[in-house]
């Protein structure tokens, strides 16, 4: 015990570690809160950068900025209506109304300490339950996997929009282009047309920033000549009050994003959207409308998110797999060190999960310091004038794509992606579905085939195994209940019901 | 049609095209492996582009449900100008394209630092000397973290070297 302590305490003591942790929240913050940076690529950048480092040094920075980028997706998404990642689509989708009154200092206040809350909670179950969360993530199978992304990608695509055929479109297009490559299991050439660029795939980040910041800075000069909203940044800390009337959504909604950030593959993204749907169906009568500034459309997605965080490190650390797209760069970043993530981790480097979780708890308090403290300014952000504001996220959003490779035809895919996500939005399409099933897409392919080669290419045995185990009966029923629910045949039933 | 939405401009002709590439799609999906195994390279694909397919007939379905507003054509012209491609949007969209092209000849600094002028000047109508200032403190910012921050090689200028 006093020595799971002594690691925890590690990074705290020494203030080298402690400025790292520091450092690398700040600037996860205001890389996820930029449009056209992004977390995945801050942190792709520091595994060459920390390569020779000591592990831990390279650890603590890596922490922070995660920490500190997950949260700070939030801020473009609640301000500028441009998820900094796609766990922050949920949050833009009442972050930007109140943002358009002319609230987002409160906005932001209330999703800081939230994702603080969340944050915690997820730490908490790395530190006491990674053992039983890991035994309950390998009750999933490869079938319950492929269930779970597509829940995930209806979800996106029934939330906003115009409709859930549109959201079926654009996320079945997301998934489409996550197919475009080699085949991960037998190398056969997809949508590749021959070319060996092709080849390598269309890379998902210069995707994200296309249909994320780019079109959305085309759909922004419809509105050039409307004078920017003031905002109020007078009241920016949540009243105590507040904070304990949102605590059980938070606590509960912190909960999910634990279980689904616990799931090898999925991460911050489905969890925050499941906290979503969650608060939208259990919250009675909430502050506002959901979708119009709801308070509760902020606290639900945002506990979950960061505790997604805390749930990612629990199958890396314990099974060796990713729980989402940074968490695969940090085993990259713990193999360059000569560290093997998985069931032996805690047997033979017991310090380095400790530490993991001490750092953890400081880039989450560190969090909650900056991001209080920047407030006042990212929300002027939003007072700056449109014809300067652009031109700067597209810039941004130029570099951050051609950070990650340093090939220019990944700007090239970024500005087609986002001519075409503007003329999706112009028609009432939502484009985070897009993201999202470029992110599942190889995740559900995978899973699916793996489902399906295990029952021998039976598809009566395929069927019958979604029926007869309880948790895949479970996510089959969910799924088709949130068709059916979406469905006009419910619609005018309900109508009747309700008189 | 009394109540019924009506149609944006361009929204008919968008929605053929989605149904379009959906079924050519499909048609590369299936070239991938054919229907040789439930478990193929292909198979994924093909359920990928039938969702596709299926998604972008009931959206066409729904245009053509929508009131056409049957305008002469230079009332339509004059809407799709208004709400789908205003003038701003095609001027800066062209701005943008020529920026990306030529990053690579004319480096990261030169090729940003026109752009910035030239966005600014179009969309703000700021005064030139305060776009220029504004323009070049902001790219010394971005440069001078992605060069010497985070080591990350910005395109020099083909042309120039």
């Amino acid at each position: 015990m006093t020595e799971a302590l002594s690691y925890f305490a590690m990074g705290w003591m020494d203030p080298y570690l402690l400025f790292l942790t520091a450092a690398g929240t700040f600037a996860g913050i205001y890389i996820g809160a930029i449009p056209g940076l992004s977390v995945t690529m801050a942190v792709s950048i520091l595994i060459s950068f920390t390569f020779k480092w000591d592990v831990n040094e390279a650890l603590a920075l890596i922490a922070g900025i995660y920490m500190g980028g997950v949260y700070g997706g939030s801020r473009s998404a609640i301000l500028l209506n441009i998820p900094g990642a796609p766990s922050a689509i949920a949050t833009a989708l009442d972050g930007y109304p109140l943002a358009k009154r002319g609230e987002a200092g409160a906005a932001i206040g209330l999703t800081t300490v939230v994702s603080f809350i969340g944050g915690m909670v997820g730490i908490l179950a790395l530190a006491i339950a990674a053992p039983a969360i890991s035994e309950f993530s390998l009750m999933f199978a490869p079938r319950d996997y492929m269930l779970l992304a597509v829940l995930g990608l209806l979800l996106v695509g029934s939330m906003s929009g115009d409709s859930l055929a549109k959201g079926v479109f654009s996320g079945a297009l997301g998934v489409m282009i996550g197919m475009v490559g080699l085949d991960p299991m037998t190398a056969e050439q997809r949508f590749t047309f021959g070319s060996v660029q092709l080849m390598g795939g269309i890379p998902y980040v210069a995707a994200m920033i296309g249909f994320f910041g780019v079109s959305e800075a085309l759909m922004q000069l419809h509105q050039l000549k409307v004078k920017p909203v003031k905002q109020n940044v007078t009241k920016i800390l949540p009243s105590l009050n507040l904070v304990l009337k949102f605590l059980p959504l938070s606590l509960r909604t912190s909960l999910i994003g634990v279980i689904i950030g616990g799931l090898p593959g999925t991460g911050g993204d489905i969890a925050a959207l499941m906290a979503y749907d969650h608060a939208k169906r259990t919250v009675k009568n909430p502050s506002r409308p959901f979708g119009q500034g709801a308070y509760e459309g902020l606290v639900a997605p945002e506990s979950a998110n960061n505790a997604a965080v805390g749930g990612a490190y629990i199958p890396m650390l314990t099974l060796g797999i990713p729980g989402d797209a940074v968490t695969a760069v940090i085993i990259g970043a713990l193999y360059i060190h000569g560290l093997k993530p998985g069931p032996m981790l805690m047997i033979e480097t017991p310090h380095l999960f400790w530490f993991t979780v001490g750092n953890l708890v400081l880039a989450n308090i560190f969090m909650l310091i900056f991001g209080l403290t920047g407030i006042k300014i990212f929300a002027k952000i939003v007072e700056c004038p449109k014809g300067i504001l652009i031109p700067l996220i597209l810039v941004l959003s130029a570099v951050g794509t051609y950070a990650i490779q340093n090939n220019p035809v990944d700007i090239y895919w970024m500005l087609g992606f986002g001519i075409f996500g503007y003329f999706l939005k112009v028609y009432g399409f939502e484009v985070g579905p897009v993201i999202l099933g470029v992110i599942l897409g190889p995740l559900m392919d995978v899973s699916y085939r793996r489902a399906m080669i295990s029952v021998q290419d039976s598809a009566s045995a395929f069927a019958w195994d979604l029926v007869s185990n309880p948790l895949t009966l479970v996510l089959v029923l969910s799924i088709v209940a949130l068709l059916l629910g979406q469905s006009p045949l419910w619609r005018s039933l309900r109508q009747r019901i309700r008189g | 049609m009394q109540g019924a939405a009506i149609r944006k401009p361009g929204e008919l002709g968008f929605a053929l095209l989605l149904c379009a590439f959906s079924l050519w799609l499909l048609t590369q999906a299936y070239s991938i492996s054919g229907f040789s195994s439930l478990s193929s390279a292909g198979f994924f694909p093909m359920a990928g582009a039938v969702a596709m397919s299926g998604a972008s007939l009931v959206i066409l379905a729904g245009v053509l449900r929508k009131q056409s507003v049957g305008s002469a054509p230079q009332v339509y012209l004059h809407r799709l100008f208004r709400e789908i491609l205003p003038p701003v949007v095609v001027i800066f969209s062209t701005i943008v394209i020529a920026y990306m092209l030529l990053l690579e000849p004319l480096g990261f600094l030169i090729s940003s630092f026109l752009f910035l002028l030239a966005s600014m000047l179009y969309l703000d109508r700021s005064k030139l000397l305060h776009a220029i200032i504004i323009s070049a403190l902001s790219l010394a910012a971005i440069y001078g973290v992605f060069e010497y921050v985070f080591s990350v090689l910005l395109p020099k200028g083909s042309l120039l070297q």
